[in-house]
């Protein structure tokens, strides 16, 4: 070792162990550090489980086409008329009653979970192909609805949190019962937290039948999309433009892991403020309470950078510990966890925490950075204090 | 020992010459010294009293190189100090010097051997050799069996013997020592008093004691009085 690391590291090690003395101010900062990086995590998890929920649930072989300078199905209307000439569109595959489309509208419900709880969910009225327009889609049990009846197929995360939506229950809705009698997977994306019925019945009881708010095409290959397109923009009286239906979700997905982002960082920062002062607060107690300590080692002739460096790694070790403790209690209680949120739709999308190596970098940068602005300033200090005035106290 | 002599000498350890020193108290100038003189020869044993306020613990921080004069010289072994810069300074002091606090500061977590090392770190020096130093300076302090203990399980006496270890196991040519027995019992002062003296006579280590105990005063070469930032007197040991 050189004769400046042998320094720094006698120095720090003399810090360090004299950490029980401090042992509750450290603990202070550790904690508020393991609850910014957590809340940090938190936000993030959801932003990327959220994300990976709804990015997941398009598919390439599957178009949506909506009303053109609608962003979203929630803002976009289709008349009947135009609905009929989509018939004729190429790209589409074709079915064994035609080409496989469904024109589809969706209305906002109110369910009750099995905790008593009620929330929003998504009901969505679609054609007979409905299910054959979506490649993640399949039945996990019971079977289809049957149009013209009050029937509803449920996706599995809401079948298994929903007393309402019970494989053979039933439920009443817009004044009349209606039974459940198929649950569908899709993935785990954020199609199965959607109930589906006969777009007609939901048009009649929950919206207006005259218009849908989406067409759901299953395309006959992937690149076909761009004949679709090219005949949709051709035909300027339709009106209408489609995309694939993973780039819908993922760009619905991005507005919202925005959002939560949005509310996450700023709150995380709030924190991180929080335990900056914390932090900072920590290190000047240390720093003082280590004076003569400090003083002692700089008459012995030990230099000033390496009480920076030595103070600066107590600070960075706390940082460390608060980080990784918040690290773990995200793993503990967060990872996997299931979560809902009001969609972009205004309905409810269920989606899991997912604790990603990036989120737990940007945390821990973030913690790195409090424990860097909090240890420097002391540590600056405690390096270059007067010795005449450290060594009088 | 040539109390006043102006011109460094060779076998002057230290050497002072028209010293001054003072601090600003608000929009005053408060003095400390003005043009003080002193010679101090190698091997010395030299005991400072005065009153409080005398100037004694600043001249001790002047020549420890904490403080910096306002004018004069100030060399120690014939080495300029007085215009060093704060790094040129520290590492002056770990060259040359050894210090001795009144209330031993050491550090708490550190066992006695790990104490008496630290001066060592600042140093190219193996392991090995810095084992052998710690080895012989806690044996020549007599706490030998007490080397893995720390501060708290000892004494005052033997935490301060512990410190002059410290103090002396770097081979300073300057010892600084700041009360080193004010915080300490009779018995316990009389020991410390004893290996500061065989330091001087065995080891020929030059050393520097602030003191305000005409007892502690005795056992050194000579002490000097100082009063409001002057020397008056100077007593030479029996």
């Amino acid at each position: 070792m050189t004769g400046s690391v042998k320094q720094i590291a006698a120095v720090a090690r003399i810090a360090l162990l004299g950490l029980p003395s401090r042992a509750r101010m450290s603990s202070a900062t550790v904690l508020s550090i393991a609850l910014a990086t957590l809340v940090l995590l938190g936000f993030l998890a959801m932003a990327s489980g959220f994300r990976a929920t709804v990015a997941g649930t398009g598919s390439d072989q599957s178009a949506i086409i909506l009303a053109e300078g609608s962003a979203s199905e929630f803002n976009s209307a289709i008349d009947t008329a135009r609905l009929a000439r989509l018939d004729n569109a190429p790209g589409i595959a074709a079915g064994k009653n035609g080409p496989l489309l469904s024109a589809e509208s969706f209305a906002t419900i109110s369910a009750v979970e099995d905790g008593g709880g009620e929330s929003s969910v998504t009901l969505r009225g679609m054609g007979p192909q409905g299910l054959a327009v979506r490649p993640l889609a399949r039945l996990a049990g019971g079977r289809m609805f049957t149009p013209g009846r009050n029937e509803l197929v449920v996706g599995s995360a809401l079948a298994g949190r929903y007393r309402d939506f019970k494989l053979g229950g039933s439920v009443r809705l817009a004044g009349m019962m209606w039974r459940v009698v198929g649950v569908f997977e899709a993935g785990g994306s954020a199609m199965e937290s959607e109930v589906w019925a006969d777009r007609k019945l939901v048009g009649q009881f929950f919206g207006s039948s005259a218009a849908v708010q989406s067409v759901r095409a299953r395309l006959s290959e992937a690149s076909a999309l761009a004949l679709l397109q090219r005949y949709l923009a051709a035909d300027t009286s339709l009106k209408l433009v489609a995309r694939s239906e993973r780039a819908y979700f993922a760009a619905q997905a991005r507005n919202m892991g925005k959002l939560i982002l949005f509310v996450g960082w700023p709150l995380g920062i709030a924190m991180a403020v929080g335990a900056l002062a914390g932090a900072l607060n920590t290190m000047f107690t240390s720093v003082s309470t280590r004076s003569t300590e400090i003083a002692t080692l700089r008459i012995l002739g030990f230099r000033g950078p390496s009480i920076f460096v030595s103070t600066m790694a107590e600070a960075v070790l706390l940082v460390l510990l608060g980080s990784g403790l918040g690290v773990a209690l995200a793993g503990l209680f967060l990872q996997g966890r299931s979560a809902s949120t009001i969609g972009g739709n205004l309905t409810q999308v269920m989606f899991k925490f997912d604790l990603a190596a990036n989120d737990i970098v940007q945390a821990v940068t973030l913690a790195l950075i409090v424990g860097v602005l909090g240890g420097a300033v002391p540590a600056w200090r405690a390096a270059r204090r007067p010795l005449v005035t450290a060594a009088a106290e | 020992m040539n109390f006043m002599q102006r011109v460094p000498a060779v076998d002057n350890l230290i050497d002072i010459v028209d010293l001054s020193k003072s601090y600003r108290r608000g929009s005053t100038e408060v003095p400390i010294f003005d043009k003080l003189s002193l010679s101090i020869e190698r091997g010395r044993f030299v005991a400072l009293m005065g009153p409080s306020g005398s100037g004694k613990t600043t001249l001790l921080n002047l020549l420890a190189g904490i403080d910096r004069p306002n004018s004069g010289m100030l060399a120690v072994d014939g080495e300029r100090i007085d215009g060093y810069s704060e790094s040129g300074l520290t590492q002056w002091r770990a060259n040359t010097l050894g210090f001795i606090f009144q209330f031993y500061n050491l550090m708490p977590m550190l066992t006695a051997a790990q104490n008496v090392e630290l001066p060592l770190l600042l140093h190219r020096m193996s392991a090995k050799e810095r084992r052998r130093r710690v080895d012989t300076a806690l044996d020549v302090v007599g706490l030998a069996d007490r080397a893995r203990h720390r501060p708290r399980e000892l004494s005052g006496g033997q935490q301060q013997r512990v410190a002059i270890a410290r103090a002396l196991v770097a081979d300073p040519k300057l010892i600084l020592a700041d009360e080193p027995t004010g915080d300490l019992d009779r018995p316990s002062a009389n020991a410390v008093l004893e290996i500061l003296r065989l330091l001087a006579d065995e080891l020929g280590k030059t050393i520097v004691m602030v003191t305000h105990d005409p007892v502690a005063a005795r056992a050194a070469d000579l002490t000097l009085h100082l009063e409001k930032g002057r020397f008056v007197n100077e007593a030479v040991a029996a």
